[in-house]
């Protein structure tokens, strides 16, 4: 297990130097979160969350010669993960479009980034829990944020970098999501 | 943080505790790391084949352009570029370092090698 002593930018860079006993402290660390954080971003099941989990690893090693250990590993690993969820996001809806356009069923894109319309389409897990429903209200880029600062803890300026966009828009779109997120929590309660 | 968000911050939790990870999930990229590790124990002792002073100056009598362009890129991927460049202008007794460009075998060529 990680010790105190040894920063996640210790770990990335001996993870570098090809150390698996780092990579596998990273992954006690980061596997969960990860994991987590693909599930609630992606709205997907676990099983999806997992396999972008497992390629999130791969990924690490075979970019983390790229990391710059002056800077914060957490936001750079977060940075990649939310680029992988992003696409996950994006491939989905083209195979909903693309599913669409050729059978004409009603699929919808929703799924993935909006308010649910069909409850039959959705998995009755998920409408059985308060949070997840409300998340599903919001778009991708709202999720992310909430999670990033709410889950996460990052400051609005580390969020910022992870997603590349202004300080402004952070908290533009966590304002709003918090508001959403509030006004649909209370129902549940 | 207000109270809803400190709310918000233990469903969030409270959920994540849920979540039971399989074990095979770090098998892959263990995998990747093991086979980047045996791969660079090759590359590297190719290189320390390579670094040999002698060898570049018989690859350029020989016109060996390929070997000098191996050596360079093989030395770049450990050592920096810098110092690859600086290894092989001194094995071959040249005054001007070629910088910090990894040269293609046509370069060298152009170059007299």
């Amino acid at each position: 297990m990680k010790t105190t002593n040894t920063t996640d930018e210790q770990l990335a860079l001996e993870l570098k130097q090809g150390s698996m006993q780092a990579l596998e402290q990273l992954y006690a660390v980061y596997g969960k979160p990860m994991a987590y954080f693909f599930k609630r971003f992606t709205n997907n099941c676990n099983e999806k969350a997992f396999d972008l989990t497992q390629d999130l690893f791969v990924r690490l090693v075979q970019k983390i010669h790229l990391y710059d250990e002056s800077k914060s590993f957490k936001s750079w690993f977060y940075s990649m993960a939310y680029n992988m969820g992003k696409n996950a996001i994006r491939n989905e809806v083209n195979r909903a479009e693309l599913i669409q356009n050729h059978l004409g069923h009603e699929v919808q894109k929703e799924l993935v980034l909006g308010p649910p319309e069909n409850n039959n389409l959705y998995d009755q897990q998920l409408l059985k829990n308060s949070l997840k429903s409300a998340l599903k209200t919001l778009s991708y880029k709202h999720r992310a944020v909430v999670i990033l600062r709410v889950k996460e803890g990052f400051s609005i300026a580390d969020i910022a970098s992870i997603l590349e966009i202004s300080e402004g828009t952070v908290k533009s779109r966590l304002h709003y999501a918090l508001k959403v997120l509030e006004d649909l929590l209370k129902e549940f309660k | 943080m207000n109270s809803f968000e400190k709310d918000l911050e233990h469903l969030f939790r409270a959920d994540e505790q849920e979540m039971k990870l399989p074990n095979s999930l770090l098998n892959a990229a263990k995998q990747e790391l093991d086979h980047q590790n045996k791969q660079h124990i090759a590359q590297n002792s190719f290189f320390i084949a390579y670094k040999k002073p002698w060898l570049y100056k018989l690859a350029a009598a020989a016109c060996i352009t390929s070997f000098i362009y191996i050596g360079v890129k093989d030395a770049a991927f450990f050592e920096g570029s810098k110092h690859s460049t600086n290894l092989v202008a001194d094995s071959l007794h040249t005054t001007s370092a070629f910088g910090d460009t990894i040269f293609t075998a046509d370069t060298l060529r152009l170059k007299g090698f």
